[in-house]
């Protein structure tokens, strides 16, 4: 019986003051379940939590990065070589109050005047000025038509550029890689001007 | 910190600052616990996990009428017996109503045994004899109350400790002779 005791007196003092230091992960655990993270983890967190390494994450970068450049491509064909024409009508020394400017493109340089579509129009404002944003590079020809309530509706005739009363006589106006300024002197209607 | 009321009155508000000091005051010692009461160190890692969790859920149950780490180590104690009773299902228990009596003719090898050693043949025990052990030599509960506790009779209890006892008593043999 001493023994015995002997031996649960050895296990009582051996284990009584017994301390070991546990591996971090129990308290990383249990503050998991005290604490647990929400279920929702945003994109962002998401991204910034995954491994470096993680094949979601380059694929995902990746496909980002290939979506900015096709897009920056985009806008760069889109507007990237566009051009602006701009410019006056004039009605003799005076510009012209009001009016339509049209642009027409010539599709086949070989046959300027067989190939001629409109391109677009713009307004011709009070100062006379008019203007297109975002041409495309190519040959244009510029026609500008005074409005029906213009004062100079009926004493100058809608004209090409850069003087010219006829679709074969208008000069070509080329755009290449810079924006241009160009003027159109319209056309007087021959019985109306005192001359 | 200052006391332990203030750490509790913390941890009861749920502050992450408090609860990691609470677990840092008594994780060293608790995991000592956990280590005689499981049959390796993972197991050990997995009561005292589960301890500490049960632990920071009873707090408000803690009536300031005794030590806290008495408290905390009550709680410890009773995960382990409740991990023991679950890892019961799964094992079958040699159970024998007949006492058997402690040899008394061993040189004594106790005091040159370390904690380790101790641990190791802890460890080495089955899973009731290493509990019932523990509750009667460490805890201090009779036969009578381990039954209550594990849910086994008295004499079922009274002979696991014996045999706990013998199979100790083998272990430090096999220490002492691979010395």
């Amino acid at each position: 019986m001493e023994e015995n005791q002997h031996l649960e007196n050895k296990f009582r003092e051996s284990f009584n003051d017994f301390e070991q230091t546990p591996p971090e992960s129990i308290w990383e655990g249990v503050r998991s379940v005290l604490h647990p993270e929400p279920r929702y983890i945003g994109f962002w967190a998401r991204i910034t939590q995954m491994p470096q390494n993680s094949r979601f994450l380059r694929i995902s970068a990746g496909a980002v990065a290939a979506t900015i450049i096709l897009f920056l491509l985009f806008l760069w064909l889109a507007y990237g070589n566009h051009r602006t024409i701009r410019g006056h009508a004039y009605a003799g020394e005076i510009r012209l109050c009001r009016g339509t400017a049209y642009l027409f493109k010539v599709e086949d340089i070989a046959k300027p005047f067989d190939s001629v579509k409109h391109y677009r129009s713009s307004v011709v404002d009070d100062n006379g000025s008019y203007k297109f944003i975002n041409v495309i590079p190519g040959k244009y020809l510029l026609r500008i038509i005074p409005e029906l309530n213009s004062t100079f509706y009926k004493i100058y005739e809608p004209s090409w550029f850069d003087q010219h009363d006829s679709l074969q006589a208008a000069h070509t106006i080329e755009v290449k890689s810079d924006d241009l300024e160009v003027d159109v002197h319209l056309v007087a209607e021959p019985n109306r001007i005192k001359k | 910190m200052s006391s332990e009321k203030e750490i509790i009155e913390r941890c009861l508000k749920n502050d992450i600052r408090a609860q990691e000091f609470f677990y840092r005051l008594f994780a060293g010692k608790m995991f000592g616990v956990c280590l005689r009461y499981a049959g390796n160190p993972m197991e050990a890692e997995d009561i005292l996990q589960e301890g500490f969790i049960r632990a920071f859920k009873n707090l408000h149950h803690f009536r300031f009428e005794g030590s806290l780490e008495g408290w905390v180590r009550h709680t410890m104690v009773n995960t382990a017996i409740n991990h023991y009773k679950k890892q019961l299902k799964f094992q079958k228990e040699v159970v024998i109503n007949e006492a058997m009596a402690f040899a008394t003719n061993q040189d004594d090898g106790l005091s040159q045994l370390s904690v380790g050693e101790l641990l190791k043949i802890i460890h080495e025990l089955p899973l009731g004899y290493r509990t019932v052990f523990n509750l009667y030599v460490i805890e201090g509960y009779n036969h009578r109350e381990i039954g209550i506790i594990l849910g086994i009779s008295e004499n079922t209890s009274k002979s696991q400790f014996f045999r706990a006892r013998n199979a100790i008593q083998r272990g430090m043999e096999k220490i002492k002779y691979e010395r």
